[in-house]
């Protein structure tokens, strides 16, 4: 448990930030998103099936940011060019994207610090015992006297609320 | 973002979180890694849909990681507050039971609940001799499910157009499955077994998790984890009349069944039939994916199963088209996705009107035509 969570913790910190600043940014535009989404999903179409299965989440966040490599040569070369269009957003893509193309790092924590705000309190107790003191859920269930699984629903429900506010922030904006 | 998507891209990102939860947990077994990897591949919007939870949950992540309020206060607050009720678990389906085992913590009933009981009693006495204390009523509308935390702790699932009605006392905890399917995740109490009655069926249990499909005619009980008994509802009466103030839990009567993990039975006015097949019970509880599951079933039962979801009526025409058997796994929200797969079939047609779908075999002379409509790009 606490060798993937230091993996984890390692990706993140390598690749984590690149990632997500540039699926944000490229799911702006609807063709950029859905050759992205294209691409991530042919190559895990592609992928050894056996490789994959290994570590799925692994994988699939590997292939991500073998993209963004890529990518950010292609990004820099157009990146004058498709700029100067704005096309309009993409219904077909859900994610957690914020309305701005460019949303710089604090404006966009300070969202996420909003929205954790806002979770119930169960929720929010999950999350900052999870991300913050590093319990485990069984740890946390015990300490909040509920199950495991009534902590995992927590994070879901808490999850699917954020993810409601923020298209409805995004759906405000447009 | 068109009204018909929502739910569909919701039920996407409800999937994600679950699998990510479950990531987070620990680590998968290998059968769950394989359904991740299955899930995963379906679609382009399931991998975007997860690499984008990933990027939003490094700023919960970073955001979570700096909050400075005390761990003791946060807990207290968790604790104080009152439960949602409409939760959308979906880890029946997806998860580990080994992770769950722990048994759920009952807290004793405190007093102003016992002294809130008896009043209620009383109340429920003068109202005409009634014998529980507690009566709740549970239900849903067409294509709705929704989850309630009952009084003891057990939780329970409602999946679409499903009832029922709720008793508690002291020496029992009933309920009513007056129409449709409920999952039950019961909290455990020696004390007072949890019944559920659906047509002619009983299922008894003192803490596990167990599913009951009512249809017109029989009763499906499908048993997830833990025990439960199983009787015939004429069985129960009598036995309620030989022992009305005993104990109901340890009645001389015996069950008809008693099914484990993995069982089910099928309960009919006439018959009782037990089965244990693998992934049957799976399959049954594939609702509360909010998925329908179909194992060599006819398209008639297939489509019988959409038209719990479906916002149009969708109508099979003709015996041997109904009895054609369908395999596969699909979203019970997108009966869309399922008329498509059907569409691509060469002898099948579908014509969407505004008050309803009907499937019918294709004529046999516009074979070619639908092959060239359902592949353009194969020539």
């Amino acid at each position: 448990m606490s060798d993937r969570r230091s993996y984890w913790n390692r990706i993140l910190g390598e690749h984590g930030p690149g990632v997500t600043a540039f699926i944000r940014r490229r799911v702006r535009r609807a063709a950029d998103a859905s050759d992205l989404t294209q691409e991530l999903y042919l190559r895990l179409l592609r992928a050894d099936r056996a490789e994959l299965i290994r570590n799925p989440e692994a994988y699939l966040y590997t292939v991500a940011v073998n993209l963004v490599r890529e990518q950010a040569v292609l990004d820099r070369r157009w990146r004058h060019t498709v700029d100067a269009v704005d096309p309009p957003g993409d219904p077909a893509l859900v994610d957690f994207r914020t309305p701005e193309e460019q949303v710089d790092l604090q404006a966009r924590l300070a969202q996420a610090a909003e929205l954790i705000d806002e979770l119930p309190a169960k929720c929010q107790a999950v999350l900052i015992l999870q991300y913050r003191d590093g319990l485990s859920y069984e740890e946390i269930a015990s300490r909040l006297g509920v199950t495991t699984h009534a902590v995992k629903k927590y994070v879901v429900q808490g999850l699917a609320q954020c993810r409601d506010r923020l298209r409805r922030s995004k759906g405000g904006a447009r | 973002m068109s009204p018909r998507q929502d739910p569909v891209r919701a039920w996407i990102a409800t999937q994600a979180q679950t699998w990510f939860v479950l990531h987070r947990e620990g680590q998968l077994t290998a059968a769950q890694r394989q359904q991740f990897v299955d899930w995963l591949c379906e679609s382009p919007a399931h991998a975007q849909e997860y690499v984008a939870l990933i990027g939003f949950m490094q700023d919960v992540q970073h955001v979570a990681a700096q909050n400075t309020t005390d761990a003791d206060v946060l807990i207290a607050r968790a604790r104080a507050e009152v439960d949602v009720d409409n939760v959308q678990p979906m880890f029946a389906a997806v998860g580990s039971h080994a992770a769950d085992r722990s048994p759920p913590r009952r807290i004793r009933t405190p007093v102003w609940v016992a002294v809130a009981a008896t009043v209620a009693s009383v109340i429920v006495l003068l109202a005409g001799g009634w014998w529980f204390h507690e009566r709740n009523h549970y239900q849903t509308a067409h294509a709705e499910q929704r989850s309630w935390r009952m009084p003891d702790g057990s939780t329970v699932h409602l999946n679409s157009s499903s009832e029922i009605r709720v008793r508690y006392d002291d020496k029992q905890r009933r309920v009513d499955l007056v129409r449709g399917q409920a999952l039950f995740q019961v909290a455990k109490d020696a004390q007072r077994p949890f019944s559920v009655y659906a047509g002619d069926a009983v299922a008894r249990a003192v803490g596990t998790e167990f599913d009951v499909y009512r249809r017109a005619d029989r009763t499906l009980i499908s048993v997830l984890e833990g025990r439960v008994a199983v009787w015939r509802l004429p069985d129960v009466f009598e036995q309620a009349r030989h022992a009305m103030d005993a104990d109901a839990g340890n009645s001389s009567r015996q069950p008809i069944a008693h099914l484990d993990a993995d069982q089910q039975a099928m309960i009919s006015g006439h018959s009782a039939e037990v089965s244990q097949r693998d992934g049957k019970v799976r399959k049954t509880v594939a609702w509360l994916q909010r998925q329908v599951v179909f194992d060599h079933d006819s398209l008639g039962s297939a489509i019988e199963e959409f038209n719990r979801y479906a916002e149009r009526r969708i109508r099979v025409e003709g015996a041997e088209l109904r009895s054609l058997q369908i395999s596969g796994i699909f979203s019970a929200y997108d009966a869309e996705a399922f008329l498509r797969f059907l569409e691509r079939q060469p002898d099948i047609d579908v014509q969407r009107g505004t008050e309803e779908i009907v499937v019918s075999a294709a004529p046999p002379e516009n074979l070619e035509k639908r092959v060239e409509k359902s592949y353009p790009n194969i020539w």
